[in-house]
Formats: C-alpha cells, sequence, structure tokens
C-alpha cells in the first residue's frame, strides 16, 4: 500500500478570532473519489480552502504527495497539483470561455498540454466548445459549472477538489455533474469532492467523512455510509 | 485590484524631465530617448510597487489614493528642489506634415503615432498573451486567479510596472508639444482620469477614443467659450457620455 496522495490530520483554521474547524482529518489515495459530506456551517468550505492555502492553517498538517505543503500560498499549491474549483464557481465572466480554460492552464507544467487538454475538456462538455467565444458571464448556471470544472481539469490536477458543484442547478444538470464526476474517476482522477447532495455524492464516492461543527465525526466506505442510521435518517432523509 | 494612481501624471513629468535632461546634456533626440524611458519607468513602477503599493493593494479604495497623492506630492516637491519650478522645454522641431488640407505640427503627428502605437501595443498584450490575460484576470478576480496557479503580487508589480511605464514614455513625448514644470503632473492625472473614464475603464483603446473625442469637444467649444472655462468642457462631456453610457465609450461591464 502506498502513501495517500493526501493526508490531512487534526487540520484547524480560523476567519480572524471565530474558529471554523476544530479537528478535520481525512485522507485521500491515488485513483480514489472521496465525499466530505456535511450539513451547511459544519466546515467543509473551508476545509478544502485551507488545504488550498487560501485561508492559512492554524493547527494540523497537510501532506500532498508526501510533500508537506502547510503553509504554502494557494497558487503554489496549484503548482504541486491541487486544484480547486470553488463553490460559486469563480468564473471569470468578462472573459471568453476560451479564455478561462486557458487560464486554467496556467501553471508551466499544464501549459505545455494546453491544446491536448483543451480538446478534452470539450469532448466532455461539447457545448463549451460551440460557445468558446462567448463570455462566460451568458452561459446558464449548469453550463457555468461544466466551464468551472471544465477550468480545473485544464491545470492538469493530480487532485481536483469541487466545492458543491451541484448547488443551484437544474435537476438535469444535476444529474449530468455527478455522472462527469463519475466518468473522470474512472479516468483514474484523484478527486476530493464536497457535497449537500449526500444520496448522489454516495453512488460515485469510494469513501466518505461526516463533518459536524468543524469536525469529521465519521469516515467510512460509500456503502457503510448508506447503511449507518445516523446519515440515513439526517441525510438520506429514510 | 483597482489602484487609481494620483501619482500617474507626475511620472509623465519625471520622463519629460529624463527626455529633457538627455537631450541638454547628450543632445538625445527625445523619440529617441523613449528607449530610456521606457524601461526607466517600469523600473520605477515595479520599485514603488515593491516598497509602496504592495501594502495597499487589498486595502479598501481610499487607502490607495491616499497613498498614491502622498507619491505624488513627494514626486512633485522632489522635482521642484532638484529642478527648479523654472519652465522648462526642449528646443527641437520637426517638419510639418502636410495633407488633406490639413498642416500638423511634426511633434504633433509624432506624439499622436505614438499614442496609437501603445495603445494598440498594449491592446494586443492584454487580449492575446499568457500574461495579459492573466493581468485581466487579476483584476476581475483575485481570489480566483490565484486558484489559477496567477501569483497576484507578481501580476500587480507587472501590471503597475507598464502602467507607469507608458506614463514616463509619454513625458518623452509631452516635451514635443510643450514646455513643463515639476508640477505639471496633476494637470495630467485629471485630465487621465476623464479620458480613461471616458473611454472606458480597462480598455486601451478607449483611451485613445476619450482622449481624441475630449481634444476635439475642448478645442471646438473653445472657438466660442472664453478659455478659462475650457477644462471644465471635459467633465460636461465626461456626465453626458456617462449618462448614455455608464461604462464609458467603449467600455463594458
Ligand atoms: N468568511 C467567513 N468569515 C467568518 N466566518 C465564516 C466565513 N466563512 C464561513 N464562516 C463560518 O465558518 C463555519 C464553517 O463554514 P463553511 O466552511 O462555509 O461551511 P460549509 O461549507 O460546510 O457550509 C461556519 O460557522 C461559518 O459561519
Ligand atoms: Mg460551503
Amino acid at each position: 500500500m502506498s502513501a495517500p496522495l493526501l493526508e490531512v490530520s487534526n487540520l484547524q483554521a480560523a476567519y480572524g478570532e471565530a474558529t471554523a474547524i476544530w479537528d478535520v482529518s481525512f485522507r485521500v489515495d491515488r485513483s480514489e473519489l472521496v465525499a466530505i459530506l456535511g450539513a451547511n456551517g459544519a466546515g467543509k468550505t473551508t476545509t478544502l480552502r485551507t488545504v488550498q492555502g487560501v485561508l492559512p492553517q492554524r493547527a494540523g498538517k497537510v501532506v500532498f504527495d508526501s510533500l508537506d505543503i502547510a503553509g504554502l500560498p494557494a497558487n503554489r499549491v496549484v503548482e504541486a497539483g491541487i486544484t480547486l474549483v470553488p463553490e460559486g464557481r469563480g468564473l471569470f465572466s468578462r472573459m471568453s470561455i476560451e479564455e478561462n480554460l486557458e487560464l486554467g492552464a496556467f501553471t508551466k507544467r499544464a501549459r505545455r498540454n494546453l491544446g491536448k487538454n483543451r480538446e478534452f475538456v470539450f469532448q466532455l462538455f461539447p457545448v463549451l466548445k460551440e460557445r468558446r467565444k462567448q463570455k462566460a458571464g451568458v452561459l446558464s448556471g449548469g453550463e457555468q459549472q461544466m466551464l468551472a470544472v471544465g477550468r480545473g481539469l485544464m491545470s492538469e490536477p493530480r487532485l481536483l477538489m469541487l466545492d458543491e458543484p451541484s448547488l443551484g442547478l437544474a435537476p438535469m444538470m444535476v444529474v449530468k455533474v455527478f455522472q462527469t464526476l463519475g466518468e473522470l474517476k474512472k479516468e483514474g482522477l484523484t478527486i476530493l469532492l464536497v457535497e449537500q447532495n449526500v444520496e448522489a455524492s454516495l453512488e460515485i464516492a469510494d469513501r466518505a467523512y461526516l463533518l459536524e461543527n468543524g469536525r469529521t465525526i465519521l469516515e467510512g466506505t460509500a456503502d457503510e455510509f448508506r447503511g449507518n442510521p445516523t446519515i440515513k435518517e439526517s441525510y438520506l432523509g429514510l | 485590484m483597482k489602484v487609481a494612481n494620483i501619482a500617474h501624471g507626475d511620472f509623465v513629468t519625471i520622463g519629460a524631465y529624463a527626455s529633457y535632461w538627455l537631450f541638454v546634456l547628450s543632445g538625445v533626440n527625445p523619440i529617441l530617448s523613449l528607449l530610456f524611458t521606457i524601461p526607466f519607468g517600469f523600473a520605477l513602477g515595479a520599485a514603488s510597487y515593491l516598497t509602496l503599493v504592495r501594502r495597499v493593494v487589498d486595502s479598501p479604495e481610499l487607502m490607495p489614493l491616499f497613498m498614491t497623492f502622498g507619491l505624488s506630492t513627494l514626486i512633485s516637491s522632489l522635482l521642484l528642489y532638484l529642478y527648479s519650478p523654472t519652465q522648462r522645454g526642449v528646443p527641437i522641431s520637426f517638419a510639418p506634415l502636410d495633407g488633406l488640407g490639413v498642416i500638423l505640427p511634426g511633434g504633433v503627428a509624432i506624439a499622436a503615432t505614438y499614442a496609437v502605437v501603445a495603445a494598440v501595443a498594449l491592446r494586443l498584450f492584454l487580449q492575446k498573451t499568457f500574461l495579459g490575460k492573466a493581468i485581466r484576470a487579476v483584476m476581475e478576480n483575485r481570489a480566483s486567479a490565484t486558484l489559477m496557479g496567477i501569483n497576484p503580487g507578481r501580476v500587480g508589480l507587472i501590471s503597475f510596472g507598464i502602467g507607469i511605464s507608458i506614463a514616463t514614455s509619454v513625458g518623452s513625448m509631452i516635451v514635443l508639444l510643450q514646455s513643463f514644470t515639476p508640477l505639471m503632473g496633476g494637470d495630467f492625472t485629471l485630465l487621465s482620469f476623464v479620458i480613461v473614464v471616458l473611454g472606458g475603464l480597462g480598455s486601451p483603446i478607449g483611451a485613445l477614443v476619450g482622449g481624441v473625442v475630449l481634444g476635439v469637444v475642448e478645442n471646438i467649444a473653445s472657438l466660442w467659450l472664453n478659455a478659462a472655462v475650457t477644462p471644465a468642457i471635459g467633465f460636461v462631456v465626461l456626465v453626458i457620455v456617462l449618462i448614455v453610457r455608464p461604462y464609458g465609450l467603449m467600455g463594458s461591464k
């Protein structure tokens, strides 16, 4: 068994004085799809932002591919191979779809394979190819999410982190997003998914963690999660 | 990252003095002195960014205004101290351009050409190059740009350097058009704000169009109006344009 691709131990982070996550620990193995689940305000977004280096961590360890990345600024973490598709997508809405994708490939490593990766993204989301010259701001919510995922893939991440990619989308688009993530996983991409859509997440995930009040309180395989009484009752509405 | 630079016009003045001394001391043609004022401006801009601007890019908008106001005062006072308030000019003239029934003074033709070349080059840089796109990305959404692996500090340094190098190089062109003093920077800053907002923020071609529109309107108005009120014309035009097109002539949301 090789070392996990990402190992987070006892992570703690705060916004100013207000502690947002107290004790978050999890790991993601290579080619795994791991879901972090939890209610609104549990600390999921904060966890991803801290791993990415957007938010400074107050305590704990973040080891990526045996490299201690705690304290690295976000742009360096991208270079190391972790890419975050943020909550709310964070597109450059005044720039074209094509330019958004190019910016996704900003790092030296990704820029070399820009053409090849763009073709891959266009195959995954043909609508982006059709509308490549249009401004990102004119896309529908679902198309914007495709662009956000596509832009994330352009960076050739070794770990792709997604923060609530299905939030606010029409039901058909939700299905499409989860389908796409399932396909990417099959291609061997390692994915860390944060979601409130527990049911759909557990369908594509290998393993999952449950976050509550800034702490990881449960860990298990997707099957174990589906069978867990607490999860059933509080998150699956069964 | 949006820094309105009150000291912009004072960097124009610095460029004018640089070209003036290059001419007086070693006979360098002001056009040729662009080869100095462009990189010199970049270095000045980068140095100002590292020492000063960097500290306020994340602060509320008032902070950059105060800080660049201080920088403006510092530069004009320093020039005043070094070179006295004496009005200076570069005694050089170029053959006028005669065509289409219009006679254009040579200096004006050269300066106008430089303005067009600079605006087009800047636009191409911002639209076509990776670095230019990164600059636009940081301007639109600094947090997202960071998630692309862009180092916003480095982008800020380069953009400020480019902005100042344009200002100082414009100084080299100003000496072809008029005499100058250490205190002329403020007028240019004011004028440039009107022009940039008129043309549309963030659009080099818009700035060019804004400048031409302002120049034409001011000159036509001066046929009827007292010269004392001409400077106010710009603001009247600005208000009218912004009512009709809130993002300026060439700007977009
Ligand atoms: N920008 C912020 N400033 C202060 N507190 C915040 C900020 N963002 C989130 N929080 C707080 O941190 C906690 C975790 O939030 P978050 O990570 O966004 O949760 P989730 O993504 O699971 O909904 C919440 O209590 C929230 O109120
Ligand atoms: Mg969240």
